[in-house]
């Protein structure tokens, strides 16, 4: 493969061992940079890496063979930043001559163990080194994702430094609760498509076809001014990988099973068999001339650690790229997803934790179905403005089933429809605005929430400087309108304000404050339902939710050590108000939960991260969060939240015999929830019983290709390992113990 | 080959003696509490009007029919299952989540009414000494059962906390 680039076109620039010396070549004033990135040593391509063009908006991702395409590249001299995980970063210079043409780029990374100059999109909605934003976010590369054997996002989630997931619920910094499910607020994108359910405006984390998802970037802290409602507590971002060159096959069979409880009153309802779960995934890619197209499916079957909680779903992919130019580019994707599950709300008794409550309906089954269709535009207008067009809707719909039969009472659909028009221009070299008009429309056909519809239509704009001594400032704000059929608009203003300073070559420090908020969902507004125990009533009078956030954080990365070694602090404050949180109202007994603005709230906290390289084969990584969540009204702590998040990592690479191996390690710890609603215990027996958390997974993984010749890998994949029990949901035991082995096709 | 083999073999270690312990267990549930005893009933019951019979135990006396209900709501009062009416005696028994709790107001109220609210008569109340006007104060320790029986005359009623 690398032959075949050095001798079909011009140039060729090597980027030696993460150094900053380049070679300069033949390469066109506004060519079109194609290449590979690949391991210095073996000479592998390295899917997932990250390309840059220094000081402009363009930049890459490579494929699964280690492939990448920039066009419109333009100027005398180009610096190529090139980064990913596991590898020293490059940097290089290339001189560009005068003639129109294609150049290639081959960058030999060389192994670190550890990657410090990611490259993300989500924090400014353009591609930023990690270094130049002001606000913490994390990334999860698509080898995370495969390596952890997850099959939903949310298990990868679990280990992102201040993050927890409860239920469906992703917490970032302790911003969520608990809500039945509903009204999340942290914003899911998937290449930039807002994936927030129209009805529930929760997160539907089965649809996201993890085979095809590349990276997921996850913005810690309010980002409200620049992706409005929903983004209270952060932004989780997945970017899907473009076509191969060339045609990929890559596919993943996976089973296994939840080993024996200890407990044999949990144990017994299983009479000695063996709840098993298993899996399939086939992603195909390719790109045939200016059309490239990625479909990728599976399918989950899980029969799960307790009682009527089994699930089988389905899921497919497709995007369609279409490149007619090099400064337009169309895609077309859709997604569909179903579900058949039984539906465990909550456990019978601590005694019973793997058992429904006896007056549990055992036929009924909760059907969901979720459809995308999206299309992008995307254009550089020049070299220094590009514009994307991104209208596409997103239908949801949930219905309980006895025998089969459709529960009236109990079915939702809805159609979120989203239009998203962006412009990103470069203007005198140190200035980047960022600005865009969106759109929402919530139409929801409902027997629980009636039929209602809501619109959210937006404006933003943000700017960014690049200032002497080598800081960025960023400036921006969002104005959202939201109607809804039975209230008044209310606009919503989230402002922000951010910089970023480079100290020396190892030293980072930023700093930002920025409001965030979350428009009440149709759910929240008018549900009319019973969820478990539970009667829900309506109150449409709810207010948007907002919060102001502030952080000041730092990151070293010292390049003089020796040791690659990257340290990220971060201390934040989120000031909450008018919290819309689900509560026992007592005007009306027989109907006693309600959805009402009653909270206000603080977090403070704090954030360390860590990630070096012991050696090349060894590294380890670790992340702390501590937080003091308060309720203001009521003084006394946050209901639902923790004041501790910790996990730790480890990988260690080395070889039996001819077979490269590679074994991780992970811990995860969560103090004791402190407090909860107590009068929940007066519904769920046991509703109290809760304790920290403390969760090891590790896997073990082998490549066959030294012997077989074949791309394949095998994995076995432990998870809960100490087989620890603890609810992270209330009254709902946390799975527990189970192994996995993993076959894949790369 | 030899770091690995150690490592391995610690990692095995650890997880087979940490695994046998921690985290939630079915043996973490106390014992029950439990409030048990006999509801005589002596005289006509009212013709009509009786929606349900419950045995009530209430944090605080309270003070106005739809503070029943409230407290039931917020943890601060427990009751039994609907008892069976019409009939002249009726066991009943009652698991005290939260133990060790203090009741200072145990009653058999009955709902003579539609509205669950308001619809709340006082058919009889604990005393020690008898008298329904004193009502009596019962602690629920943990894994204790006590035991208190009830004598309803429908033609001498208590005093109703709300008059």
């Amino acid at each position: 493969m690398i032959q075949r680039f050095l001798g079909a076109l011009f140039v060729v620039v090597v980027l030696m061992a993460g150094g900053t010396t380049g070679v300069s070549q033949t390469v066109s004033q506004s060519a079109v940079l194609r290449g590979s990135v690949v391991d210095r040593q073996t000479g592998e391509g390295l899917q997932g890496a990250t390309i840059r063009i220094a000081a402009t908006q363009q930049g890459a991702y490579t494929d699964s063979r280690g492939r990448f395409s920039i066009s419109r590249v333009s100027g005398r001299q180009i610096r190529v930043l090139t980064s990913f995980l596991g590898y020293q970063s490059g940097d290089t210079t290339i001189v560009l001559p005068d003639s129109r043409d294609t150049a290639v780029v081959i960058i030999a990374l060389t192994a670190s163990g550890l990657n410090t100059e990611e490259i993300v999109v989500s924090a400014g909605r353009r591609v930023q080194a990690v270094q130049d934003v002001p606000i913490s976010v994390a990334t999860l590369s698509n080898r995370d994702l495969l390596e952890r054997g997850v099959t939903q996002l949310d298990e990868a989630l679990r280990y992102v430094s201040g993050v927890s997931v409860v239920g469906d619920q992703v917490n970032i910094r302790g911003a969520s609760g608990f809500a039945f499910g509903v009204g999340s607020r942290t914003m899911v994108l998937l290449d930039g498509f807002p994936l927030m359910s129209g009805d529930n405006g929760d997160i539907k984390f089965d649809v996201l076809p993890l085979a095809d998802v590349e990276r997921v970037e996850i913005v810690k802290g309010a980002g409200s001014a620049l992706y409005g409602t929903g983004a209270l507590g952060g932004v989780v971002s997945l970017f899907t990988s473009a076509p191969s060159e060339e045609l990929s096959v890559r596919g993943r069979v996976y089973g296994g099973g939840y080993t024996p409880l200890r407990h044999a009153a949990w144990q017994d309802y299983r009479q000695g068999s063996t709840p098993v779960e298993w899996g399939a995934d086939l992603r195909l890619s390719q790109q045939l001339g200016t059309v490239g197209i990625n479909l990728s499916g599976g399918i989950r079957s899980d029969e799960s650690y307790r009682d009527f909680d089994r699930q089988l779903r389905g899921f497919g992919y497709g995007k369609l790229r279409w490149t007619p130019s090099d400064e337009h580019t169309v895609t077309v994707s859709t997604m569909l997803a179903q579900s058949n599950a039984e539906n465990f709300v909550y456990w019978r008794d601590l005694s019973n934790a793997t058992l429904p409550p006896l007056d549990q309906n055992l036929s009924e089954r909760l059907w969901t179905s979720k459809l995308t269709a999206a299309i992008e535009w995307s254009a550089m207008l020049s070299p220094s403005t590009s514009l994307v067009v991104r209208p596409g809707l997103f239908r949801t719909r949930f219905e309980n089933r006895i025998d089969g039969v459709t529960l009236d009472s109990n079915a939702s659909t809805s159609i979120a429809y989203n239009t998203d028009v962006q412009l990103t221009t470069t203007l005198a070299d140190r200035l980047i605005l960022t600005s865009g008009i969106t759109g929402r429309l919530n139409v929801v056909e409902s027997d629980l929430y009636g039929a209602q519809a809501q619109s959210i239509v937006s404006v933003f704009s943000q700017a960014e400087w690049q200032l002497p001594a080598a800081v960025i400032l960023t400036v921006g704000a969002r104005l959202d309108r939201e109607e809804t059929v039975s209230l008044d608009p209310q606009l919503e203003f989230s402002p922000k304000l951010g910089i970023s300073w480079e100290v020396d070559a190892d030293v980072h420090v930023r700093g930002s404050v920025g409001r965030g908020f979350r428009a009440a969902t149709i759910a929240e507004r008018y549900a009319n339902i019973r969820y478990g125990p539970f009667q829900v009533r309506p109150n449409a009078d709810i207010r948007p939710e907002y919060s102001w956030s502030a952080e000041a954080g730092v990151r070293y990365s010292p390049t003089s050590l020796g040791l690659p070694l990257d340290v990220d602090m971060a201390v934040f404050a989120n000031e909450l108000y008018d919290l819309i949180e689900p509560t026992f109202d007592l005007s009306d007994p027989r109907v006693p939960i309600t959805f009402r603005n009653i909270t206000r709230a603080r977090i403070l906290g704090a954030e360390l991260s860590l990630r070096m390289a012991l050696a090349s084969w060894l590294g380890i990584e670790t992340g702390v969060t501590a937080m003091l969540p308060r309720d203001l009204l009521l003084d006394e702590p946050l209901k639902y939240r923790n004041n501790v998040l910790w996990y730790s990592r480890g990988s260690w690479t080395f070889a039996v015999g001819r077979l490269p191996m590679e074994l991780q390690a992970e811990y995860r710890f969560q103090n004791r929830v402190e407090t909860i609603d107590d009068r929940l215990s007066v519904f769920i027996p046991n509703a109290d019983q809760r304790v920290p958390s403390h969760v090891v997974d590790a896997r073990l993984f082998a490549r066959l290709e030294p012997l077989t010749g074949l791309p394949v890998r095998i994995g076995l994949i432990g998870r809960n390992l100490l087989d620890y029990y603890y609810a992270e949901v209330v009254a709902n035991l946390s799975p527990t113990r189970s192994v996995l082995l993993q076959v894949e096709w790369l | 080959m030899q770091h690995f083999t150690a490592v391995l073999l610690t990692s095995v270690a650890l997880v087979l003696v940490v695994s046998s312990c921690g985290g939630l267990s079915p043996t973490d549930v106390p014992p029950p509490s439990v409030l048990q005893g006999t509801v005589t009933f002596a005289n006509d019951w009212p013709d009509s009007n009786v929606n349900q019979v419950l045995v009530v135990a209430l944090e605080a006396k309270p003070t106005s029919p739809d503070s029943i209900l409230a407290a039931v709501l917020s943890g601060r009062a427990i009751f039994s299952e609907a008892l069976p009416t019409y009939t002249t005696e009726a066991p009943y028994e009652v698991e005290i989540p939260g133990a060790p709790r203090t009741f200072t107001y145990v009653v058999v109220a009955m709902q003579n009414g539609p509205n669950i609210l308001t619809d709340w008569l006082m058919l009889d109340v604990y005393s020690p000494v008898n008298d329904p006007a004193q009502p009596g104060t019962v602690i629920v320790d943990v894994g204790q059962t006590v035991t208190i029986n009830f004598a309803v005359d429908f033609n001498n009623l208590p005093p109703q906390p709300f008059e």
